[in-house]
C-alpha cells in the first residue's frame, strides 16, 4: 500500500520545491489553502513515503500545543476590521500546520546523507563543507551524552542549574570546540584533503522521475492556490 | 630502501602561539622502519605534540614551527600533499570517540577509498576484505556510536591497513582498555607490523603491556627532546632509575600497599541480591533535544550484575576491577540515580541504614559524589580556585571570604596547584585537570567519593600525586574511596579493598 516514491527523490531538488512551495504560500491568506496543504504533506508521507509513522505522530504531539496555542492566541487578539476572530484564529493556526505539514514532508522522507551527497553533486558543494557537516551530525550521540553528563556533574557537585544552563554550555563549548580541532585532524590523516578530487560512493543522480513527481507536486499545489484563493 | 628511515625530524621547535613558550625545543629524531617504537615520557613532555608534528598535522592545524625539518620515508614534508602524507602515516588519536565521521564502519571505509579516488565498483569489495583481515566483519554495519572503546580501536585500525600508510602513529592507544582488551589488539599490531611490513609508532605512559611485543623504546625528557634510545628491550630493567627519575611507570613500580588498619570497619553500602539490567530503563529526563530513534528490543532482560551481595567498607579505599563494558562505570552511574536496578543497597551513615532507593537523587548527592572519566566536563567554574571555594562555601555556610579563600589556597597547594589559582581549569595540562577536578570533589565534604579511571591516561608521576592525595583524605577524614580501575598494580598499591567483576557477580579478592 506504503511506497516510498518520495522518499527516493533527489533531496536538492526535493528541497528546493519545498521551499519554493512555503514561499508561495506566504502570498496567500486562506486557511482552506493552509489546511490542504497540510492534508497534501499528510497524504505523501502516509502513501508515498516508508517513513515510520509512530516517529511521525511522536513529533507531532508538541505541535497540537503550537496549533491550539497559535489559534487561540488569534481568536483573542484577532479582531480587526476585515477578518472575525475566528477567520483571524484558523488562519494563524493552519498556517502553523501547513508549514509544519512541508517540514515534515521533507524531514522524515530524507535521509540525511543522501541530502549532504546530493548537496555536493548537485549544488558543487564544498566536500570541506559537506564532509564537516556529515562529521558534526554523526557526533551528535557522542555530544548527547557528554551534555547528559556536564549536567550531572553540576547536579553532583549541588550546583544550581537555571532555565538557562550557561555553566554547561560553557563546558560543551568548551569541549566542541577541542573536538573539531580533534575530528579535523583525523579526517586529514585519514587522507581527507577537503578539494573536489576524489570518488563517491554514493552518487545521486537526477532522474527524470524527480521531475514528473515534483511536477505534478507543483501542480497540485498552484491549483489549491487558485481554488481556495 | 630500508636504509631510508621512516621518520626522520631534524632540530624541531614548536610553540603552539606566536608569543608562548615552546613546547618542543630543537628535537631530532629517527624512527627506524618495519619496527614498533614505544615513545614514553611524562605529561606534559610534547609528546602528543611532536606526534602532530611529525604527522605533519601542525602546523598546518595551528601552532608555529619555528625552525626543523622533517622528512617521511625520505621526503621532505612540507612538498607532500595531505593524501601523500596520509599514504605514508596514518596517525590514531587518544580519544577514539573523535576519530570518525561516518556513522558506521563500512561508510568509513567507504570514506576512506573515495579520498584515494578509488573506483566505486571496488570498494565494496576492499572493505570486506580489509574488515576480514582485522577481524572486524561484524562490526561493518554497526553505529559506530554503539561500540565500546576496543571495538572502535580495532575499527581505525581497519580504516588504517585500508589505506595501506607505511607508518603507523598510535597516541595512547590502551587508555581506555583492559589488560584482555590490550593484548587483543597488541597481536594486532604485532601482525602489521611482521606480516604486512609496517612501522608502528606508539605513544604510552606504561611499558608493560609492550614487554615482548615493541623493537625499540625511545624516552622524552622536556620539550620533546630525545633523552635515551633502548635499542634491545632488554635491557629494560637497568634503565629503572631513569624511568623513576623521569615519572613513567615501569614494570613492577608500584609497591603493594602493607596493610596497617587492623581493625575491622563496618560496610557504608551494603548490596544485597544485587541486579543490574544490561539496558538502562528510561530515565525520567528524557531528551527532546534531538529526536533519536530508539529501537526499543523486548528480550528477555539481560543483567550486566546478577543476584550479587557486597559490601564497601567505610573510611577505606575499594577498587573494583573487570573487563571494560562489563558494568562498572554503570554500577557508579546506579548509586548516582542514574540507572534502575534491582534488589537493595543500604547506604548506612552514622549507623543509620537507609534503603537507598528511598532517598531522593538531592540527598543522595550529600553523601557520594564523583569524579568523572573526563575532568573537562566537571568544572563548573572559570577559574581554579573557584573550583575548590565552591564546594567549602557550601560545607562551612557561617566562615567568611578570606577564611574560605585561604582553605581553598591550602588545598590547592596540596596538589601543587596553588600557582595556577587564577587560571582557567581548562589551561591545566590532563594530569593537573584531573587533580583539580579530584580535589573539587573533595571539597564538598561528601564522605563517599566515587572515582572512575581516576589514573587513565597519566603518568606514573601524576597518577601518584594524585592517589597519594586520596589515601591522606581517607586516613584524615575517614572518608569511603569506590574507584574503577583497569590498572592491577595500581590497586594493589592503594586498595585496601579489591573487587572483582566477573561472570555478572562482584567478587571481593584477597590482595595477595
Amino acid at each position: 500500500m506504503r511506497n516510498g516514491l518520495f522518499d527516493s527523490i533527489n533531496p536538492s531538488m526535493k528541497f528546493f520545491v519545498i521551499l519554493l512551495a512555503s514561499i508561495l504560500l506566504i502570498f496567500t491568506s486562506s486557511w482552506k489553502m493552509n489546511l490542504f496543504v497540510f492534508a497534501l504533506s499528510l497524504f505523501l508521507l502516509i502513501f508515498f513515503s516508508k517513513a515510520s509513522l509512530l516517529a511521525f505522530i511522536k513529533s507531532f504531539l508538541p505541535v497540537i500545543l503550537m496549533v491550539v496555542a497559535s489559534f487561540y492566541s488569534g481568536y483573542i487578539n484577532g479582531n480587526q476590521a476585515e477578518h472575525s476572530p475566528i477567520d483571524s484564529a484558523l488562519l494563524l493556526s493552519s498556517r502553523v500546520l501547513a508549514y509544519i505539514g512541508l517540514g515534515f514532508l521533507f524531514s522524515f522522507t530524507t535521509n540525511k546523507k543522501a541530502l549532504i551527497m546530493s548537496l555536493i553533486d548537485q549544488c558543487h558543494l564544498s566536500p570541506k563543507f559537506a564532509y564537516g557537516i556529515l562529521a558534526a551530525v554523526n557526533l551528535i550521540p557522542t555530544l548527547q551524552r557528554e551534555w547528559t553528563e556536564v549536567n550531572l556533574a553540576y547536579r553532583v557537585r549541588r550546583k544550581k542549574v537555571g532555565i538557562l544552563p550557561f555553566g554547561p554550555l560553557f563546558n560543551s563549548l568548551v569541549n566542541g570546540i577541542r573536538w573539531s580541532e580533534n575530528v579535523a585532524m583525523a579526517m586529514e590523516s585519514k587522507g581527507f584533503e577537503g578539494d573536489r578530487n576524489r570518488t563517491y560512493f554514493l552518487k545521486i543522480y537526477v532522474k527524470p522521475m524527480d521531475f514528473l513527481f515534483l511536477g505534478i507536486f507543483l501542480g497540485i499545489f498552484l491549483l489549491g492556490m487558485i481554488i481556495f484563493k | 630502501m630500508s636504509q631510508v628511515p621512516a621518520i626522520r625530524g631534524e632540530h624541531i621547535s614548536f610553540r603552539y602561539l606566536e608569543q608562548g613558550t615552546r613546547i618542543l625545543e630543537d628535537v631530532s629524531i629517527t624512527i627506524p622502519r618495519e619496527k614498533i617504537t614505544v615513545l614514553m615520557g611524562s605529561s606534559g613532555c610534547g609528546k602528543s605534540t611532536l606526534a602532530s608534528v611529525l604527522c605533519g598535522l601542525f602546523p598546518e592545524n595551528g601552532g608555529v614551527l619555528e625552525s626543523g625539518e622533517i622528512y617521511l620515508c625520505g621526503d621532505f614534508i612540507t612538498n607532500l600533499s595531505v593524501r601523500d602524507r596520509a599514504k605514508r602515516i596514518s596517525m590514531m588519536f587518544q580519544n577514539p570517540d573523535l576519530q570518525f565521521c561516518m556513522a558506521t564502519l563500512r561508510e568509513e571505509l567507504y570514506f576512506c577509498m573515495e579520498n584515494y579516488c578509488i573506483s566505486p565498483n571496488e570498494m565494496e569489495e576492499k572493505a570486506i576484505e580489509a574488515a576480514k583481515i582485522m577481524g572486524t566483519n561484524h562490526l561493518l554495519d554497526q553505529n559506530i556510536y554503539s561500540l565500546s572503546g576496543g571495538e572502535k580501536q580495532r575499527a581505525l585500525l581497519t580504516c588504517i591497513y585500508l589505506m595501506d600508510a607505511e607508518c603507523i602513529f598510535l597516541d595512547e592507544p590502551f587508555a581506555n582498555l583492559d589488560p584482555d582488551g590490550v593484548q587483543d589488539l597488541m597481536g594486532l599490531l604485532k601482525d602489521l607490523c611482521c606480516k604486512h611490513k609496517k612501522t608502528i609508532i606508539a605513544i604510552d605512559h606504561m611499558s608493560d603491556h609492550w614487554q615482548g611485543i615493541a623493537d625499540r623504546f625511545v624516552i622524552l625528557k622536556k620539550k620533546g627532546q630525545v633523552l635515551c634510545e633502548i635499542e634491545d628491550p632488554r635491557d629494560l630493567p637497568s634503565y629503572q632509575a631513569l624511568f623513576l627519575k623521569e615519572g613513567i611507570a615501569y614494570p613492577g613500580i608500584w609497591k603493594k600497599k602493607e596493610i596497617t588498619l587492623q581493625e575491622e570497619s563496618k560496610a557504608i553500602l551494603s548490596f544485597k541480591n544485587f541486579s543490574l539490567p544490561r539496558i538502562p530503563e528510561k530515565t525520567k529526563k528524557s531528551s527532546f533535544l534531538f529526536f533519536q530513534k530508539k529501537k526499543e528490543i523486548k528480550k528477555k532482560t539481560d543483567y550486566l550484575l546478577e543476584d550479587t551481595t557486597f559490601h564497601i567498607p567505610e573510611g577505606r579505599i575499594s577498587a573494583i576491577l573487570g573487563k571494560s563494558g562489563s558494568g562498572k562505570s554503570s554500577l557508579l552511574m546506579t548509586l548516582l540515580k542514574q540507572r534502575s536496578y534491582q534488589g537493595s543497597i543500604l547506604l548506612t551513615c552514622k549507623d543509620l541504614p537507609k534503603e537507598y532507593q528511598t532517598l531522593s537523587q538531592k540527598e543522595c548527592f550529600k553523601h557520594l559524589s564523583i569524579a568523572f572519566q573526563n575532568p573537562s566536563n566537571q568544572f563548573v567554574s572559570q577559574n581554579v580556585i573557584e573550583e575548590v571555594s565552591d564546594g567549602l562555601r557550601r560545607l562551612y555556610p557561617k566562615k567568611d571570604k578570606d577564611e574560605i579563600s585561604s582553605l581553598s589556597l591550602k588545598l590547592l597547594k596540596t596538589c601543587k596547584l596553588e600557582d595556577y589559582q587564577n587560571y582557567s581549569p581548562y589551561m591545566l595540562s590532563q594530569g593537573q585537570q584531573r587533580r583539580l577536578a579530584v580535589l573539587s570533589v573533595l571539597s564538598g565534604g561528601q564522605k563517599i567519593l566515587l572515582l572512575d579511571e581516576p589514573t587513565y591516561g597519566q603518568d606514573y608521576r601524576s597518577a601518584k600525586a594524585l592517589m597519594d592525595q586520596v589515601s591522606k583524605e581517607v586516613l584524615e577524614n575517614k572518608i569511603t574511596v569506590l574507584m574503577t580501575t583497569h590498572d592491577r598494580g595500581l590497586a594493589a598499591a592503594y586498595a585496601d579493598h579489591i573487587f572483582v567483576l566477573k561472570d555478572k557477580k562482584i567478587k571481593e579478592v584477597s590482595k595477595q
